[in-house]
């Protein structure tokens, strides 16, 4: 009972330096989001508060909070670096 | 199959809120309220600025206007295009791409107004919301319209800057005194439908993830509660397009049927903006549906005024379902994580998204109500229909009218229907029993046990 109660609460601690938030397969720039979402901007928006610095795991194709972790977890060569294409 | 990640992929900062849209139409608009109420205590007034086309008969009458105001328009399109433009590049938008197509935002919103703005418009239901949804349709999925406009088709930041401005025409007491009700009849119908949509979903083999992303679409604020749960909850991209179509392909159908559905079964304008908040999924398209109910009154046979059916949306829409988005999200955060998730991942609750996912243009809708009430206070109520609604009110109703408008038209260019993904026939199952029952529920709440307070309305 107190493991589980402990497990639950370390839910709730900060993330650490391995979270998607700075893995390279993940990408929160939200006109990357809006291309890669189709129909999304019709009636919503990747730059609303709700989306809250979510963003999209390249490696397993899914959308997600920063937040999550995961053994994939590769770090970021040049954090802030781009190739990406010509913002819209 | 998983992508393959890309190189040196961009990393901007999660901690983005200044470059939120949110944050700047809560600027735009708070501003624009401000600039209102020092006008108007200065004895002056917006009016001269916010122009807009008037009641015409002919062509002739029609070009005549549009040489008189020919510098108004010039005047108000050139200030847009200034905020609007700036607020884009600070959101990290290109400013040239987002200007071309504000401007052409602007000459075809002109259009809009011009048309339904003719003698004849109502009696062939040519209003506002509908021409401008059709016409964006056409322009998008008819003609070509070029990629690199969509960057100013920005549907959700016009209708934003018009709830804020919506603010305005509502006095603080009445939200006070309306929020209890908006938000009791809002969350019994959000949960049940919620539960409703979840179960069926389950019943019907889907995804966890998935059902959760429909039944938070269907309950609570459309494709922005399904892109907050898909985070929360880390959905595959797939199902997040499957959801996409099935919310954008019924809010579309509601924006059509529920004015029509409402008008037939006689409801009072307070009653119907009620019914469109608890029943329409999207913040944008509510507005579309309840802006065309509320052009129903007067000749149309609603009784009520055209505000009211847009005071009472609001009040359940936006302050009764939208601004507990952070709330469920949290709560399906921890459900993914503590039951869903797979041993090899490990995902963190953060309670702060209660408010970072909070939508942060309820607190301009507020600061502007403030500023008016304040504004207002000590005039008699003779004053207020002869000076203040002339005076201060209706140039801030004329700019909302404007960001309505974008926004409408927004919806439709934007919608490429050959890119949606098809949708599975489950999740449309799913989707569509929650819809139902929403429907049903949302009428009994609004008609029945809150009839009494909707149809009482008045600021």
């Amino acid at each position: 009972m107190t493991s589980r109660l402990a497990r639950l609460l370390a839910r709730f601690s900060r993330p650490d330096g391995a979270s998607c938030a700075a893995c390279r397969h993940f990408t929160s720039d939200p006109h990357r989001i809006e291309a890669m979402l189709p129909g999304l901007t019709t009636l919503t928006s990747a730059f609303a508060s709700v989306a809250s610095g979510d963003g999209i795991c390249l490696k397993h194709d899914t959308y997600q909070s920063g937040r999550f972790r995961c053994n994939d977890f590769a770090v970021d060569p040049a954090p802030g670096s781009t190739s990406d294409p010509p913002r819209p | 199959m998983a992508l393959q990640p890309v190189d040196g992929t961009t990393k901007p900062s999660t901690d983005r809120a200044w470059l939120a849209e949110d944050w700047w139409a809560v600027l735009i608009g708070v501003t624009a309220v401000i600039a209102a109420v020092i006008a108007f205590r200065a004895g002056s007034s917006l009016a001269w600025f916010t122009v807009a086309p008037r009641t015409w008969s002919s062509f002739p009458e029609l070009l005549t206007q549009y040489a008189q105001d020919g510098v108004r328009y010039a005047a108000l399109g050139a200030v847009l295009l200034v905020l609007f433009t700036g607020a884009a590049k600070m959101m990290g938008l290109r400013a040239a791409p987002f200007a071309a197509a504000f401007v052409l935002i602007y000459l075809m919103s002109i259009l809009i107004l011009s048309v339904t703005a003719w003698r004849n418009a109502r009696q062939l239901y040519l209003e506002t919301p509908i021409i401008a949804l059709v016409l964006g349709l056409v322009l998008a999925n008819v003609t070509r319209l070029p990629a690199w406009l969509e960057p100013g088709l920005r549907v959700e930041f016009y209708i934003k800057i018009a709830v804020v401005l919506l603010g305005a025409g509502l006095p603080l007491p009445v939200i006070l005194q309306a929020g209890p009700i908006a938000i009791v009849q809002a969350s019994i119908a959000s949960i049940v439908t919620f539960f409703i949509i979840y179960r069926v979903a389950r019943f019907l083999d889907l995804d966890k993830r998935l059902g959760a992303m429909l039944a938070a679409g269907g309950s609570i604020c459309g494709l922005s509660a399904v892109i907050a749960i898909a985070g929360a909850v880390r959905a595959r991209r797939e199902d997040i397009s499957v959801a996409t179509t099935i919310v954008v392909g019924w809010a579309l159908v509601m924006i059509v049927l529920l004015p029509l559905l409402a008008r037939a079964w006689y409801l009072s304008a307070g009653v119907g903006g009620a019914w469109i908040g608890t029943s329409e999924f999207a913040d944008a398209a509510g507005f579309a549906a309840a802006q065309t109910f509320g052009s129903f009154t007067g000749t149309g046979g609603v009784s009520g005024t055209a505000d009211q059916a847009l005071w009472s949306y609001t009040l359940v829409k936006v302050v009764g379902r939208d601004m507990w988005i952070g709330i469920w999200a949290a709560v399906l955060s921890l459900v993914a994580v503590t039951r869903w998730e797979p041993k090899e991942q490990d995902g963190k609750i953060h309670l702060v998204q209660i408010w970072t996912r909070f939508p942060k243009f309820i607190l301009g809708f507020a600061v502007a109500s403030l500023l008016i009430t304040w504004a207002a206070d000590g005039h008699s109520f003779a004053d207020f229909s002869i000076v203040t609604r002339p005076r201060l009110i209706e140039p801030i109703d004329t700019l909302r009218n404007w960001a309505f408008t974008f926004s409408f038209l927004s919806i439709g260019a934007s919608l490429r229907i050959r890119k949606l993904a098809p949708v599975t026939g489950n999740a449309f199952v799913a989707f569509s029993v929650g819809v139902l029952v929403n429907l049903v529920l949302g009428f009994v709440l609004s008609s029945m046990v809150f009839g009494s307070y909707w149809n009482g309305i008045r600021p």
